[in-house]
């Protein structure tokens, strides 16, 4: 039997696929060819080396908090995340919160954006979170101006439930309509235990009437919060 | 109308609640370390597996009425870790994200170099741990059905047959990507001079 079939047959032989009269002429070669034998050895030893790869032990806090997240994630206002991403058909504008919190300042403190809405036109203002971590128990509290509505809260002017963020890139579509030409600022504030950021978006609602491209234009704003 | 709930059926609810919270706990904690080792041999990681857990344990509770009634668990609970292994992977290779964490996981040292280490040679020890780190490295360069197989197949040690079943996928294609996984791996360490002949 030539080598080369030996060697494209060597992972069958070594599975027992082979016929019994196949697998005998391979041993028989093995036997009398040095380079087949040192394939075939190498071939034992990576196998070996395949089942014997460590897997470190689980880390014991790991179950008590996947447990406590998938149940976390499964509470129903966590569903209200879902939907407002479903629903937002269009992008208008777009915001972006990089990494959520960062070593040092803590506390309160961002930079101030302005984005300009048309008034009773529906808009979509999206915040995207990034987190180096999965971080449980974060606050999310969301302020807006008097005039300004978000979809399904009426004339609510403060927001506040509790959610998890996931690792990576959290997506956060917020449906607002503006019903008058006030504005003022959008307040969000995340908070995981005694840290916080705030970011402020400011809105200025223009006159339907007049067509400003500005406010159809997408905006990226970028915020760093890196978890210590 | 009074549309107040009554203590005793906020309790009531509360109750249920938990009830429905330790079944689900007590049906799938027992797997738990099986489940954190096969992601663990799919990844090759710890963070990546404990995110594959995480997020198969997210989604088993929201169908958490249907646990109680699956008979085989552990095979179950594979067919769809494999499936969101697949899920994850694909999201991952879409995310610019993917490709900064495999770098910076690429400086630090991997679970299996901070591992003691039982042989008693020095030298023995310093060598498996360069084969581990190799072979870890290899299996990182393989494509997610090829790792799954190779991982279930050649560490695990399930059979093609049991994994057509498990899986369902069909056997000539579990056969194929075994053979091309082995292939590459080999491609790859001959290369690095790992097992060369």
């Amino acid at each position: 039997m030539d080598c080369m079939i030996i060697k494209e047959k060597m992972d069958d032989f070594m599975d027992g696929q082979l016929e019994a009269a196949c697998a005998a002429a391979i041993c028989e070669h093995i036997q009398k060819c040095a380079t087949c034998r040192k394939r075939h050895a190498i071939a034992i030893r990576l196998r070996e080396t395949l089942k014997a790869l460590p897997v470190p032990p689980i880390d014991k806090v790991f179950g008590d908090r996947v447990f406590r997240y998938a149940v976390e994630r499964n509470k129903p206002y966590r569903q209200v995340l879902p939907y407002l991403m479903r629903i937002a058909a269009a992008v208008l504008f777009v915001f972006a919160f990089g990494y959520l919190f960062q070593k040092t300042p803590w506390g309160v403190g961002s930079g101030m954006e302005a984005i300009t809405v048309s008034m009773e036109l529906r808009r979509e203002i999206r915040l995207l979170f990034n987190s180096e971590e999965t971080l449980a128990n974060v606050t999310f509290s969301l302020e807006l101006p008097k005039g300004v509505e978000l979809e399904g809260f009426g004339e609510q002017r403060k927001i506040v439930w509790e959610g998890a963020i996931e690792k990576g890139s959290n997506l956060l579509v917020l449906p607002v309509t503006a019903h008058s030409l006030e504005g003022g600022p959008i307040i969000a504030v995340l908070r995981h235990g005694e840290r916080s950021k705030q970011f402020t978006v400011n809105v200025k609602v223009t006159n339907p009437v007049y067509n400003d491209k500005s406010a159809n234009r997408p905006h990226r704003y970028e915020m760093s919060i890196i978890p210590t | 109308m009074d549309f107040s709930i009554d203590e005793g059926t906020q309790a009531k609810i509360y109750y249920l609640e938990d009830s429905r919270k330790s079944t689900y706990e007590t049906l799938l904690r027992p797997h738990l370390n099986f489940l954190f080792r096969i992601s663990y041999r799919f990844y090759g990681n710890r963070m990546d597996a404990e995110d594959l857990v995480q997020d198969l344990l997210v989604k088993l509770y929201s169908r958490k009425e249907d646990l109680s009634k699956v008979d085989k668990m552990r095979p179950w609970l594979l067919r769809i870790l494999y499936r969101q292994f697949v899920d994850n992977s694909r999201k991952k290779k879409r995310s610019p994200l993917g490709y900064i964490t495999r770098r910076l996981e690429a400086a630090e040292p991997t679970p299996v170099e901070m591992l003691p280490d039982h042989t008693s040679d020095l030298e023995e020890r310093v060598c498996n741990r360069m084969v581990f780190s190799q072979i870890r490295e290899a299996l990182g360069l393989l494509d997610k059905y090829q790792r799954a197989v190779i991982s279930l197949h050649d560490m695990e040690g399930y059979t093609l047959n049991e994994l057509e079943i498990l899986l369902e996928v069909p056997l000539g294609t579990l056969k194929s990507r075994l053979h091309r996984a082995r292939t590459k791996l080999r491609c790859i360490l001959e290369k690095k001079g790992t097992f060369s002949v």
